[in-house]
């Protein structure tokens, strides 16, 4: 009993969070069509989440591209399959882990980030004193962040592509000293636009995640010091879950 | 002006409020005194709706506003300014744009008339020529004031203090209290403030209610408290709060 009392608890809080989440995100969504719009909080987010976080983000890419070329050319040389490499990083990068480990740095410096400054608003009263101006919380703090999100996540993702492929055609080319055309012509010819296009659409909904569950798990966060460190593990953790999980729909929906 | 009547409000089994009633009349400086958590910054929020109660309803000017959406509230709380305990100032922002934060965005002001809207409220409080500095560098009066400034940017019709003095120096505390007189006189406007400081509910209220254990057990004017047999009146006189039932 007292275990079936816990299990249903638990089930109740998060099915209650769950709803929480939904509700906010179609109050946020209807919030960007709300005047006033406030540019110059957007551009400052636009480069917090967006520039500041692309020399990770590349990074990221440059040395999945390296390691994906680097087993794969191991094992396609067994059958003389070694001209595909270049086929195989193209679509491996541009259709699945550009856009999820993108989304899993990103999640990890900017969901953290933006739970932590809104949380420790709310809990310093912050939150309060805007909405006693009259200031909807939502559309002032939640609004920019996620359209820098949604934004600015396709633009990362597009350059890491980029820089992922060529990461593989550095090591190709000058460790393994393969014919630098032959690996390119075998990305343009294996890689579809369809590809590149489903990877930024990926990237645009996991840079909505991102924001959004920052936002949530920020407004949320209760109590001081304590309450702000739990808000910002639990937003790492839920943004990460929920690209994840969203990844494997969004891919069922699109190939 | 504003009037609670019969205000409960629990969180969990908790029961803050019991059956609040009050009535602030225009123009008065009123203060709710009471010991730390009797309830009073709840029953300030629902003033200002940033809660709802559980039963009873809350009027402004006569409108019933306790089922008010949350754009309504926005709508009528651009009469009010807050100023929050300690003072709520965005730490992203110097004291000049925490001031001129209001004006932004609610008016159509340019620059120069935010400037100087901004230099005049900051001239009330003593804050002039500390536009540039961040909230952290200031001192807790200063954030207090700064937080003052804030909130009569708009010229409000209410100001709502929380726990305006607490945790400040006897000499800081006065000065506070002397800037909130000024403020009402200066603009002619409604105060409401939340303290458990006697000294400065004596220098600031024309009217005050005491509230303990989530009702209100005294209501009348300093001279009244003064005269009070009350024991948690006199108890609170003396600088110590009663404890509950001692009989």
């Amino acid at each position: 009993m007292n275990f079936l009392d816990r299990l249903g608890k638990w089930v109740l809080n998060v099915v209650a969070e769950a709803g929480d989440f939904a509700i906010l995100c179609w109050t946020a969504l209807r919030a960007i069509f709300k005047r006033p719009f406030d540019i110059r909080n957007l551009f400052k987010q636009l480069e917090r989440i967006g520039v500041d976080s692309m020399p990770v983000v590349l990074l990221t890419a440059l040395f999945t591209g390296m390691v994906i070329a680097l087993q794969t050319y191991s094992g396609f040389k067994r059958f003389q399959a070694q001209s595909m490499v270049g086929a195989l990083v193209g679509v491996s990068l541009t259709r699945e882990l550009a856009p999820v480990l993108a989304g899993l740095m990103v999640s990890g410096r900017i969901a953290s980030a933006i739970a932590a400054e809104i949380g420790t608003m709310r809990v310093t009263e912050q939150v309060d004193a805007l909405e006693v101006m009259g200031v909807d919380p939502v559309q002032y703090l939640f609004v920019p962040r996620i359209l820098s999100g949604t934004i600015m996540m396709p633009l990362l993702v597009g350059i890491a592509d980029v820089i992922g492929i060529y990461g593989g055609f550095f090591l190709l080319v000058n460790v393994f000293g393969e014919n630098p055309d032959m690996y390119l012509n075998k990305v343009y010819q294996y890689t579809d636009i369809h590809d590149v296009t489903s990877g930024l659409i990926k990237a645009a909904v996991f840079g909505f995640i991102i924001a959004m569950v920052g936002c949530f798990k920020g407004l949320r966060t209760e109590g001081g010091a304590e309450g702000v460190g739990n808000a910002t593990t639990s937003a790492v953790v839920m943004a990460s879950l929920l690209i994840l999980i969203s990844d494997f729909f969004l891919s069922k929906l699109m190939f | 002006m504003i009037q609670l009547e019969n205000i409960h409000k629990s969180f969990g089994s908790k029961k803050v409020l019991r059956g609040v009633n009050l009535h602030i009349e225009k123009g008065e400086s009123f203060v709710i005194l009471g010991g730390s958590g009797t309830g009073k910054s709840v029953m300030l929020k629902h003033i200002i709706g940033l809660m709802k109660p559980d039963r009873g309803r809350v009027f402004i000017d006569g409108k019933d506003v306790t089922g008010y959406t949350r754009q309504q509230w926005f709508d009528i709380r651009r009469r009010f300014g807050m100023s929050f305990q300690e003072a709520a100032l965005f730490d992203f922002m110097n004291v000049f744009e925490n001031v001129a934060f209001p004006i932004r965005r609610h008016t159509r002001n340019t620059e120069a008339e935010i400037r100087k809207r901004v230099g005049y409220c900051l001239d009330l409080v003593g804050l002039s020529g500390n536009e540039a500095l961040m909230p952290a560098e200031l001192s807790g009066g200063m954030r207090r004031r700064a937080g003052f400034a804030r909130s009569i940017a708009l010229n409000p019709e209410v100001l709502l203090f929380d726990e305006p003095t607490t945790g400040l120096d006897p000499v800081m505390t006065d000065q506070i209290d002397n800037v909130i007189n000024d403020l009402r006189r200066g603009l002619d406007v409604t105060c409401v403030s939340i303290t458990h400081d006697m000294v400065s509910a004596f220098d600031i209220a024309d009217r005050m209610v005491m509230l303990h254990e989530g009702e209100i057990v005294f209501t009348g004017t300093p001279d009244d408290v003064m005269k009070s047999r009350l024991p948690i009146i006199r108890s609170f006189l003396k600088g110590r709060i009663c404890e509950e039932k001692t009989q």
